[in-house]
Protein backbone atom coordinates (compact mmCIF):
# COMPACT_ATOMS: atom_id res chain seq x y z
CA UNK A 1 0.00 0.00 0.00
CA UNK A 2 1.42 3.57 -0.29
CA UNK A 3 2.41 5.52 2.15
CA UNK A 4 0.73 9.01 2.68
CA UNK A 5 2.90 11.69 3.61
CA UNK A 6 2.04 15.46 4.68
CA UNK A 7 4.76 17.83 4.27
CA UNK A 8 3.84 21.04 7.07
CA UNK A 9 6.10 24.05 6.62
CA UNK A 10 5.53 27.64 6.34
CA UNK A 11 7.84 28.13 4.03
CA UNK A 12 6.62 27.66 0.19
CA UNK A 13 10.03 26.77 -0.86
CA UNK A 14 10.90 24.35 1.77
CA UNK A 15 7.71 22.34 0.93
CA UNK A 16 8.60 22.35 -2.67
CA UNK A 17 12.27 21.01 -1.72
CA UNK A 18 10.79 18.54 0.52
CA UNK A 19 8.58 17.35 -1.66
CA UNK A 20 10.63 17.10 -5.01
CA UNK A 21 13.30 14.91 -2.48
CA UNK A 22 10.12 12.77 -1.90
CA UNK A 23 9.24 12.23 -5.31
CA UNK A 24 12.89 10.83 -6.28
CA UNK A 25 12.83 8.86 -3.10
CA UNK A 26 10.29 6.94 -3.90
CA UNK A 27 8.50 7.91 -6.68
CA UNK A 28 5.18 7.28 -7.40
CA UNK A 29 5.32 4.83 -4.47
CA UNK A 30 3.94 7.61 -2.00
CA UNK A 31 0.91 10.14 -2.52
CA UNK A 32 2.01 13.43 -0.95
CA UNK A 33 -0.39 16.38 1.17
CA UNK A 34 1.37 19.62 2.11
CA UNK A 35 -0.03 22.13 4.70
CA UNK A 36 1.21 25.54 5.22
CA UNK A 37 1.13 25.84 8.87
CA UNK A 38 0.47 23.92 12.13
CA UNK A 39 -2.96 24.86 11.80
CA UNK A 40 -3.58 23.19 8.33
CA UNK A 41 -1.73 19.95 9.24
CA UNK A 42 -4.03 19.27 11.92
CA UNK A 43 -6.99 19.79 10.31
CA UNK A 44 -5.87 17.26 7.83
CA UNK A 45 -4.62 15.11 10.30
CA UNK A 46 -8.15 14.92 11.82
CA UNK A 47 -9.26 14.36 8.47
CA UNK A 48 -7.68 11.36 6.73
CA UNK A 49 -5.37 9.08 7.35
CA UNK A 50 -1.50 9.94 6.76
CA UNK A 51 1.37 7.32 7.59
CA UNK A 52 4.23 9.96 8.10
CA UNK A 53 4.15 13.57 8.72
CA UNK A 54 7.44 15.69 7.50
CA UNK A 55 7.01 18.69 10.14
CA UNK A 56 8.66 21.88 10.89
CA UNK A 57 8.94 23.71 14.30
CA UNK A 58 9.44 27.22 13.26
CA UNK A 59 6.68 28.36 12.53
CA UNK A 60 4.11 31.55 13.05
CA UNK A 61 1.35 30.93 15.13
CA UNK A 62 0.65 27.15 16.32
CA UNK A 63 4.40 25.75 15.83
CA UNK A 64 5.80 22.24 14.80
CA UNK A 65 6.17 21.88 19.55
CA UNK A 66 2.25 22.38 19.37
CA UNK A 67 0.92 20.11 16.63
CA UNK A 68 3.22 17.11 18.11
CA UNK A 69 1.21 18.20 21.14
CA UNK A 70 -1.90 18.03 20.05
CA UNK A 71 -1.54 15.19 17.97
CA UNK A 72 -0.32 13.27 21.43
CA UNK A 73 -3.50 14.54 22.68
CA UNK A 74 -5.73 13.07 19.78
CA UNK A 75 -3.78 9.73 20.31
CA UNK A 76 -3.09 10.03 16.46
CA UNK A 77 -0.53 7.64 15.01
CA UNK A 78 0.86 9.13 12.02
CA UNK A 79 5.06 8.97 12.53
CA UNK A 80 6.66 12.57 12.82
CA UNK A 81 9.75 13.24 11.28
CA UNK A 82 10.95 16.90 12.30
CA UNK A 83 12.69 18.81 9.61
CA UNK A 84 14.12 21.68 11.25
CA UNK A 85 16.88 24.79 11.59
CA UNK A 86 16.33 24.65 15.60
CA UNK A 87 19.41 23.25 16.31
CA UNK A 88 19.24 23.19 19.65
CA UNK A 89 20.21 19.90 22.09
CA UNK A 90 16.87 20.33 24.05
CA UNK A 91 14.96 20.94 21.11
CA UNK A 92 15.65 17.73 19.59
CA UNK A 93 15.08 16.23 23.19
CA UNK A 94 11.60 17.63 23.10
CA UNK A 95 10.62 16.45 19.89
CA UNK A 96 11.42 12.89 20.81
CA UNK A 97 10.14 13.25 24.18
CA UNK A 98 7.00 14.44 22.56
CA UNK A 99 7.21 11.25 19.82
CA UNK A 100 8.65 12.50 17.13
CA UNK A 101 10.48 9.61 15.39
CA UNK A 102 12.82 11.89 13.86
CA UNK A 103 14.70 15.12 13.33
CA UNK A 104 16.78 16.44 10.54
CA UNK A 105 18.66 19.60 10.37
CA UNK A 106 18.35 21.82 7.83
CA UNK A 107 18.75 22.64 5.03
CA UNK A 108 17.54 19.29 4.41
CA UNK A 109 19.59 16.70 2.24
CA UNK A 110 18.60 13.60 0.37
CA UNK A 111 20.71 11.29 2.09
CA UNK A 112 19.51 11.89 5.56
CA UNK A 113 15.84 11.72 4.85
CA UNK A 114 16.20 8.53 2.61
CA UNK A 115 17.65 7.09 5.66
CA UNK A 116 15.03 8.45 8.39
CA UNK A 117 12.14 6.98 5.44
CA UNK A 118 14.52 3.82 5.53
CA UNK A 119 14.09 3.35 9.70
CA UNK A 120 10.39 3.69 8.77
CA UNK A 121 10.21 1.27 6.77
CA UNK A 122 9.26 3.47 3.66
CA UNK A 123 12.34 3.63 1.43
CA UNK A 124 14.94 1.35 0.34
CA UNK A 125 18.18 2.13 2.80
CA UNK B 1 8.94 48.42 2.73
CA UNK B 2 9.26 44.79 1.48
CA UNK B 3 7.07 44.12 -1.27
CA UNK B 4 9.05 46.84 -3.44
CA UNK B 5 12.68 45.11 -3.25
CA UNK B 6 11.35 41.47 -2.99
CA UNK B 7 8.54 39.91 -4.28
CA UNK B 8 6.68 36.70 -2.18
CA UNK B 9 8.88 33.95 -3.30
CA UNK B 10 11.95 35.58 -3.21
CA UNK B 11 10.85 36.45 0.70
CA UNK B 12 10.03 33.26 1.42
CA UNK B 13 13.35 31.74 0.07
CA UNK B 14 15.34 34.59 1.78
CA UNK B 15 12.92 34.02 5.59
CA UNK B 16 13.66 29.62 5.27
CA UNK B 17 17.77 31.34 4.70
CA UNK B 18 17.28 33.37 7.55
CA UNK B 19 15.94 30.80 9.47
CA UNK B 20 18.92 28.31 9.38
CA UNK B 21 21.31 30.99 10.54
CA UNK B 22 18.79 32.28 13.05
CA UNK B 23 18.59 28.45 14.12
CA UNK B 24 22.66 28.09 14.49
CA UNK B 25 22.78 31.42 16.20
CA UNK B 26 20.10 30.24 18.65
CA UNK B 27 22.05 26.85 19.38
CA UNK B 28 24.90 29.23 20.38
CA UNK B 29 23.30 31.02 22.98
CA UNK B 30 21.53 27.90 24.39
CA UNK B 31 24.73 26.50 25.05
CA UNK B 32 26.12 29.75 26.58
CA UNK B 33 23.47 29.14 28.96
CA UNK B 34 22.80 25.79 29.32
CA UNK B 35 19.16 26.10 28.67
CA UNK B 36 16.32 26.23 25.81
CA UNK B 37 15.75 29.17 23.55
CA UNK B 38 12.58 29.97 21.64
CA UNK B 39 13.10 31.18 18.34
CA UNK B 40 10.33 33.03 16.70
CA UNK B 41 9.86 33.67 12.58
CA UNK B 42 12.08 36.52 12.16
CA UNK B 43 10.67 39.80 11.08
CA UNK B 44 12.41 40.68 6.74
CA UNK B 45 11.60 43.46 5.26
CA UNK B 46 12.87 46.34 3.10
CA UNK B 47 13.62 49.85 5.34
CA UNK B 48 13.68 53.56 4.47
CA UNK B 49 15.36 56.29 6.94
CA UNK B 50 11.78 56.31 8.33
CA UNK B 51 11.64 53.42 9.02
CA UNK B 52 14.79 52.64 10.84
CA UNK B 53 13.40 56.29 12.77
CA UNK B 54 10.01 53.75 13.99
CA UNK B 55 12.51 50.69 14.54
CA UNK B 56 14.78 52.94 16.86
CA UNK B 57 11.57 54.69 18.81
CA UNK B 58 10.51 51.03 19.13
CA UNK B 59 13.56 49.96 20.75
CA UNK B 60 13.41 53.12 23.56
CA UNK B 61 9.67 51.88 24.08
CA UNK B 62 10.65 48.43 24.69
CA UNK B 63 14.31 48.53 26.79
CA UNK B 64 14.27 51.10 29.38
CA UNK B 65 18.22 50.68 29.25
CA UNK B 66 20.29 49.02 26.97
CA UNK B 67 24.01 47.51 26.20
CA UNK B 68 24.34 47.29 22.43
CA UNK B 69 27.62 45.32 20.45
CA UNK B 70 27.92 46.32 17.03
CA UNK B 71 29.67 44.34 13.97
CA UNK B 72 29.93 45.42 10.87
CA UNK B 73 30.43 43.11 7.64
CA UNK B 74 31.71 43.52 4.44
CA UNK B 75 32.15 42.05 0.85
CA UNK B 76 29.41 40.94 -1.49
CA UNK B 77 26.87 41.10 1.84
CA UNK B 78 27.81 43.83 3.58
CA UNK B 79 26.18 45.40 6.32
CA UNK B 80 26.07 45.94 10.30
CA UNK B 81 24.42 43.34 13.05
CA UNK B 82 23.57 44.74 16.39
CA UNK B 83 23.39 42.60 19.29
CA UNK B 84 21.19 44.31 21.72
CA UNK B 85 20.37 43.42 25.67
CA UNK B 86 18.24 45.01 27.51
CA UNK B 87 18.27 44.91 31.33
CA UNK B 88 16.61 41.17 31.63
CA UNK B 89 19.07 39.72 29.65
CA UNK B 90 22.54 41.57 31.09
CA UNK B 91 20.82 40.36 34.61
CA UNK B 92 20.28 36.78 33.21
CA UNK B 93 23.77 36.30 31.91
CA UNK B 94 24.89 37.60 35.50
CA UNK B 95 22.65 34.73 37.36
CA UNK B 96 23.94 32.27 35.15
CA UNK B 97 27.59 32.91 34.70
CA UNK B 98 27.76 34.17 38.24
CA UNK B 99 30.00 37.08 37.71
CA UNK B 100 30.51 39.27 40.56
CA UNK B 101 29.65 42.71 39.48
CA UNK B 102 30.31 44.72 42.90
CA UNK B 103 34.04 44.76 42.25
CA UNK B 104 35.70 47.73 41.17
CA UNK B 105 36.61 45.95 37.82
CA UNK B 106 33.44 44.74 37.50
CA UNK B 107 32.38 46.89 34.86
CA UNK B 108 34.85 45.89 32.61
CA UNK B 109 34.32 42.31 32.99
CA UNK B 110 30.91 42.94 32.12
CA UNK B 111 31.60 44.56 28.98
CA UNK B 112 34.01 41.91 27.90
CA UNK B 113 31.50 39.06 28.80
CA UNK B 114 28.66 41.23 27.17
CA UNK B 115 31.27 41.64 24.19
CA UNK B 116 32.51 37.87 23.94
CA UNK B 117 28.51 36.57 23.60
CA UNK B 118 27.63 38.92 20.94
CA UNK B 119 30.83 38.60 19.05
CA UNK B 120 29.56 34.91 18.89
CA UNK B 121 25.42 35.30 18.00
CA UNK B 122 26.68 38.37 15.81
CA UNK B 123 29.26 36.41 13.74
CA UNK B 124 28.03 32.84 14.13
CA UNK B 125 24.63 34.99 12.17
CA UNK B 126 26.44 36.74 9.53
CA UNK B 127 28.79 34.36 8.66
CA UNK B 128 26.07 31.47 8.47
CA UNK B 129 23.62 33.71 5.96
CA UNK B 130 26.97 34.81 3.97
CA UNK B 131 28.06 31.16 3.57
CA UNK B 132 24.20 29.98 2.95
CA UNK B 133 23.73 32.56 0.40
CA UNK B 134 26.66 31.85 -1.12
CA UNK B 135 27.55 35.77 -0.84
CA UNK B 136 31.16 36.18 0.21
CA UNK B 137 31.62 38.33 3.32
CA UNK B 138 34.20 39.22 6.68
CA UNK B 139 33.71 40.80 9.73
CA UNK B 140 35.81 43.46 10.89
CA UNK B 141 35.88 43.26 14.77
CA UNK B 142 33.05 43.56 17.19
CA UNK B 143 32.43 46.83 19.48
CA UNK B 144 30.59 47.86 22.28
CA UNK B 145 28.28 50.47 21.18
CA UNK B 146 26.47 50.97 24.50
CA UNK B 147 26.90 49.55 28.28
CA UNK B 148 24.30 49.66 30.41
CA UNK B 149 22.59 53.46 29.35
CA UNK B 150 19.51 54.82 29.12
CA UNK B 151 18.46 53.15 25.18
CA UNK B 152 17.86 56.85 24.12
CA UNK B 153 21.35 57.65 24.82
CA UNK B 154 22.68 55.02 22.55
CA UNK B 155 25.32 55.58 20.04
CA UNK B 156 24.65 53.11 17.00
CA UNK B 157 26.73 53.07 13.86
CA UNK B 158 23.52 50.98 13.00
CA UNK B 159 21.19 53.83 12.78
CA UNK B 160 24.05 56.53 12.25
CA UNK B 161 23.97 57.18 8.44
CA UNK B 162 19.80 57.42 8.47
CA UNK B 163 20.37 61.06 7.37
CA UNK B 164 22.78 59.81 4.17
CA UNK B 165 19.81 56.68 3.49
CA UNK B 166 18.17 57.69 0.10
CA UNK B 167 17.08 53.88 -0.67
CA UNK B 168 15.97 51.00 1.07
CA UNK B 169 17.63 48.71 2.70
CA UNK B 170 17.29 45.35 4.07
CA UNK B 171 16.33 44.72 8.12
CA UNK B 172 16.51 41.76 9.41
CA UNK B 173 15.10 41.58 13.42
CA UNK B 174 15.64 38.42 15.05
CA UNK B 175 14.55 38.04 18.97
CA UNK B 176 15.35 35.22 20.63
CA UNK B 177 13.51 34.09 23.93
CA UNK B 178 15.45 32.45 27.00
CA UNK B 179 12.75 30.37 28.24
CA UNK B 180 14.41 29.58 31.40
CA UNK B 181 14.70 33.23 32.99
CA UNK B 182 12.00 34.74 30.57
CA UNK B 183 14.34 36.97 28.47
CA UNK B 184 14.67 38.38 25.25
CA UNK B 185 17.87 38.89 23.15
CA UNK B 186 18.00 40.55 20.03
CA UNK B 187 19.96 40.90 16.81
CA UNK B 188 19.23 43.54 14.26
CA UNK B 189 21.07 43.05 11.11
CA UNK B 190 20.53 45.50 8.41
CA UNK B 191 22.08 44.93 4.72
CA UNK B 192 23.35 47.80 3.02
CA UNK B 193 21.41 48.41 -0.61
CA UNK B 194 24.28 47.70 -2.83
CA UNK B 195 23.74 44.24 -1.55
CA UNK B 196 20.32 43.86 -2.83
CA UNK B 197 20.70 42.98 -6.92
CA UNK B 198 23.31 40.41 -6.30
CA UNK B 199 21.27 38.61 -3.30
CA UNK B 200 18.14 39.14 -5.62
CA UNK B 201 20.01 37.24 -8.56
CA UNK B 202 21.18 34.71 -5.63
CA UNK B 203 17.13 34.09 -4.40
CA UNK B 204 16.34 34.07 -7.82
CA UNK B 205 18.35 30.61 -8.70
CA UNK B 206 16.46 29.06 -5.44
CA UNK B 207 13.14 29.44 -6.35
Amino acid sequence: MSPTILVVDDSKSSRKVNLALLRELLGEQASCLEANGGEQALQILSEQAVDVVLLDLTMPGVSGFDVLSEMRKRELTARVIVISADIQRVAKERVASLGASGFIEKPIRMEPLRAMLAQLGIAHG
Amino acid sequence: MAEELFDEDERDVLGETVNVAMGKAGATLADAFSGFVNLRVPEIRAVSAADLRATRARLVQTYERISVLEQEFFGEFAGTIAVVYGPASYAALRQVLGFDDREGDGRRQREELLLELGNALASTCVLELGALLEMRTGLRPPRMMAFDVPTKDADWHLFGELESLAGQMLLIDIVFHLEAHDVPFELIVTVQAACIPLLKQVLAKRI
